[in-house]
């Protein structure tokens, strides 16, 4: 028996030494290097305590990516758990015509590349790109704008690139999720005489609720660190700061302005806001029960 | 060896202090282009003053061209801005500038930020220039939809055959009480030489090897077979008959017809060049008066 155990922790030490390399040694290197005054990797640095989160606290350019990234989640996070949860149970217990093809249709947006869909909509935004065409095209020209260059627009465009790329996958994440779970009891009581609005809410949500708050979770977690790709192919945060967030100034610091020690600081302000967010959202769609 | 580099070379490898720190080879002109066949077809001559440039931009509106092209949202958007802003600037002042800031509290530099807010305002730019970048202002001057583009030399090579002809380089116009007298250009070096720690060690062959390339023939070389411009003044004498004209236009005409302006990439700090140019992207817009400029400029520098 103690044999056999032994056996199994010895199979399970490269999985454990990969693990311990490639994820705890960066983690624990960004709380180190926060402390640092590096500026690149590889030059000479010392240690100074807290002073680069004194920099990070005192700096404008911090708030106005913590203001920006704040709208982002507050905004994408709720509007694509909404609609992918509504989009998925249309798909997948709507029974809508050619019910496969839709799905795969929605789905295809969340296989393709970032560099692609930034591409994409490079060329549907540009000053003369798709989208200002039309626009002019139906007399609207007012509307017309160079929609990555404007500080009104830049920002609201991220979104909308995160919302158009994501809300198909969690619509299958929630269909998938639906039909195995609920898929009879959403039937039995479409037969009693429910509307698909109460079958959708006051059925499916409630009986999902726990899992709806696992993908709330994890949609808040990518949206809060993966948005840097978008704005990088983008807009670069510009123009000036207006769409810069906390996970591109990350980047930004890091790679364009030689200032490593303030950008792993940030990285822990932005790790800390991921765990409280994460617990948060959790705690507040909980499984009943 | 380095006095007789100094000699040839229109910009020197010293660092402030005098010390040599590397050798520049790879060298660009960055002019005006001006497509004389859309200026013709406007009725208009090539301006060589700020005022000038108005009236022409109005001309070239009139015939449906447009005029300035320059990609407001990227790099060639703030070089040009950095151009027009150093108007009034000496050469000194302009360094200082780039290197800590303090557009503001300048004068002469509110004067240069004024002139280019005119000319924005005026319409001397391409319509959306804010939203463009390098490649879309290449494309409408390549295609002939702007009349003029501030770009370097490594765009020679994408000017199609039957333009080539109508391509005049020159500088960007000045305006009357201006610190240059005629109209300004950039020039630059791109790649060069630096010697390693294990290469002093075999310094005397890196003698031989750098006095090679730098003499006049090898030089002139570069030119005729490679189409690239080194950081040495090319002698016209030494340059290949069946040279691509674009290039010994820009290589013999465009230096006795410009002066150079500060090159702003060998003073703005590495590491706030990209949020400058972040900034002035928010220059080219609409409605963006000359205090909110200098703020944005400021605002990089920590100011």
């Amino acid at each position: 028996m103690r044999r056999r155990r032994n056996g199994a922790a010895l199979f399970a030490l490269p999985a454990f030494f990969w693990y311990l390399v490639f994820l705890i040694g960066p983690l624990a290197s960004v709380f180190v290097i926060s402390t640092m005054n590096s500026t690149t990797l590889i030059a000479k640095s010392e240690f100074v305590g807290l002073r680069n989160f004194g920099r990070v606290f005192t700096d404008a350019e911090f708030w106005a990516a913590f203001g920006n990234t704040g709208l982002q989640i507050l905004v994408v996070v709720p509007v694509m758990v909404v609609l992918g949860f509504m989009l998925g149970y249309y798909l997948f217990l709507g029974n809508p015509p050619l019910a496969g093809v839709l799905r795969i249709i929605f789905f295809t947006s969340s296989l393709l590349s970032v560099s692609t869909k930034a591409m994409i909509f490079y060329a549907l935004l540009a000053p003369d790109g798709l989208v200002n065409q039309v626009l002019r095209g139906i007399g609207l020209d007012a509307f017309a704008t160079s929609w990555l260059a404007n500080k009104a627009t830049a920002l609201p465009v991220i979104m909308v690139v995160d919302l158009w790329s994501g809300v198909g996958f969690l619509a299958i994440l929630f269909g998938a999720q639906l039909t195995s779970v609920s898929g009879e009891i959403i039937e039995a009581s479409r037969l009693d005489g429910c509307g698909h609005w109460r079958s959708m809410w006051h059925i499916a949500f409630g009986m999902l609720q726990g899992f709806v708050g696992v993908v709330a979770m994890l949609q808040f977690l990518w949206t809060l660190f993966l948005s840097a790709t978008t704005v990088l192919l983008l807009t670069k945060g510009g123009p000036g700061t207006s769409s810069q967030t906390l996970s591109y100034l990350i980047y930004s610091k890091a790679f364009e302005q030689s200032d490593i020690g303030y950008s792993q600081a940030v990285g822990v302000v932005l790790f800390v806001t991921g765990l409280l967010g994460a617990v948060i959202i959790r705690k507040i769609l909980r499984s009943r029960d | 060896m380095t006095a007789c580099f100094r000699r040839r070379s229109r910009s020197g490898p010293a660092t402030p202090d005098g010390d040599v720190q590397g050798f520049p080879y790879e060298g660009y002109q960055w002019p005006v282009w001006y497509n004389t066949a859309l200026f013709d077809q406007a009725g208009v001559d090539i301006p060589t003053t700020t005022d000038e440039l108005i009236d022409a931009a109005a001309a070239l509106r009139a015939a449906g061209v447009q005029p300035f092209a320059i990609g407001g949202n990227d790099w060639s958007g703030q070089k040009l801005l950095l151009q027009i802003a150093q108007s009034y600037l000496s050469p000194d002042d302009a360094k200082e500038i780039f290197t800590n800031g303090g557009w503001c509290a300048s004068d002469d530099a509110m004067k240069g930020i004024d002139l280019f807010v005119e000319l924005r305002d005026a319409g001397v730019f391409i319509d959306d220039v804010e939203g463009l970048e390098a490649s879309s202002m290449a494309a409408a001057f390549d295609t002939g939809a702007a009349a003029m583009m501030s770009a370097g030399s490594w765009e020679l090579a994408n000017v199609p055959a039957e333009m080539a002809g109508d391509v005049l380089f020159g500088g960007f116009p000045v305006p009357s009480g201006s610190e240059y007298t005629k109209p300004t250009a950039y020039q630059g070096t791109a790649n060069g030489f630096w010697i390693s720690t294990k290469g002093t060690e075999k310094i005397d062959a890196i003698k031989q090897f750098i006095q090679y390339l730098y003499s006049p023939e090898v030089a002139a070389k570069f030119v005729n077979e490679a189409q690239i411009i080194t950081a040495l003044e090319t002698d016209p004498a030494l340059l290949s008959g069946d040279l691509n004209p674009l290039l010994a236009q820009i290589t013999s005409e465009l230096p006795s017809t410009v002066e150079y302006a500060v090159h702003p990439d060998k003073y703005v700090p590495g590491t706030i060049t990209e949020q400058l140019i972040r900034q002035t992207a928010v220059s080219f817009g609409d409605g963006v008066d000359s205090a909110a400029v200098c703020a944005a400029l400021d605002s990089v520098y920590g100011g």
